[in-house]
């Protein structure tokens, strides 16, 4: 009996020193389960405000999508009306761009006929040379036929003169019975042309001279203003008495002729008139 | 009447074997004792949740 409680004894102490400690099992497992539950707490707590931030952040991105869905209506609506005018201008730039090609054509055709102008401005200026050239030449020779009919008809007037003193001397020879001989010439008097009259014409025509020559001077004023040949124009440089200008060429709008009575050589600009 | 005989141990090794017996289940007691206090700060009283 004795020996039987010495082993239970050893029993119950062996036990006893071996079992677990479950007061501090619990007290251990409970303040593990108080941290988590505070830590459940504090995470509950974030999860909330992060759910109010993203309800938050949901808002603004919705009214953002949604603005940016008016924005892109708009710029859908743009771009068709940009697409439109985009090919409204193409049609322009296509009917421009065959305007400007007729243009092309037709400046083409306006240089074309531009140049072929100018050839015959060139041949008519040179034609206008050749002429004034021959003009001159002509003017030379009239002016040398001129002063041979003045020395024939000073011959003439000489030869008449010795013809009226012969037939007196005559007269006086035959005494008064010869009175009223006439001597009859061998050549038969023929009738010479003449230098027409000078025409002055009675309407008061005014212009310049624009342009002064050896012989000839040209003036402002042409066939438009009624300026006809043989017309003559007084040149005067203020008040001071230049020359005359019998006209012998007249154009359209400019004539020419050649000097008289010169007492000062014309000069471009000098004032021409038909009346004194 | 006759009063009771005193008794005497027939041995000695049984009074050891006693005494140590009894040694053993009072050291037991004690430290069973000891251990409860010292786990639980009671030696009688069931531990019962803190909630």
């Amino acid at each position: 009996m004795s020996l039987f409680s010495i082993f239970l004894c050893g029993a119950v102490v062996t036990y006893v020193g071996s079992v677990n400690n479950y007061r501090a099992m619990f007290d251990e497992q409970k303040s593990l389960n108080d941290s988590l539950v505070a830590e459940n707490t504090s995470l509950q707590r974030r999860f909330n405000e992060k759910t109010a931030l993203m309800k938050e952040l949901e808002v603004k991105l919705n009214d953002r999508i949604q603005l940016l869905e008016d924005e892109k209506s708009k710029l859908d609506v743009e771009l068709k009306n940009a697409r439109r005018l985009s090919l409204d201008y193409q049609g322009r730039v296509n009917s421009w761009a065959g305007v400007l090609t007729s243009f092309e054509k037709t400046i083409a055709n306006l240089e074309q006929s531009l140049n072929l102008t100018q050839e015959q401005l060139s041949n008519a200026h040179a034609d206008n040379i050749r002429d004034r050239k021959e003009l001159n030449e002509i003017t030379a020779s009239l002016y040398e036929k001129i002063v041979q009919m003045q020395a024939l008809e000073a011959d003439r007037r000489r030869l008449l003169e010795a013809k009226l003193d012969l037939e007196e001397q005559i007269n006086q020879l035959l005494g008064p019975e010869g009175e009223g001989v006439v001597i009859e010439p061998v050549t038969p008097e023929h009738d010479v042309a003449r230098p027409s009259s000078v025409t002055v014409v009675g309407a008061d025509l005014k212009g310049l001279i624009t342009e002064v020559g050896k012989s000839l001077v040209s003036i402002s004023l042409g066939s438009d203003d009624g300026v006809k040949k043989d017309m003559v124009f007084h040149v005067f440089r203020g008040d001071e008495f230049i020359c005359r200008i019998v006209i012998t060429n007249v154009d359209a709008s400019k004539a020419a002729g050649v000097l008289e009575l010169v007492q000062d050589s014309p000069r471009v600009g000098d004032f021409v008139t038909t009346r004194l | 009447m006759r009063p009771n005989p005193r008794r005497i141990a027939v041995n000695d090794l049984y009074t050891a074997l006693l005494a140590l017996a009894t040694f053993a289940v009072a050291a037991t007691a004690i430290f069973v004792a000891v251990k409860c206090l010292s786990d639980y700060g009671t030696i009688f009283k069931v531990v019962e949740s803190a909630r």
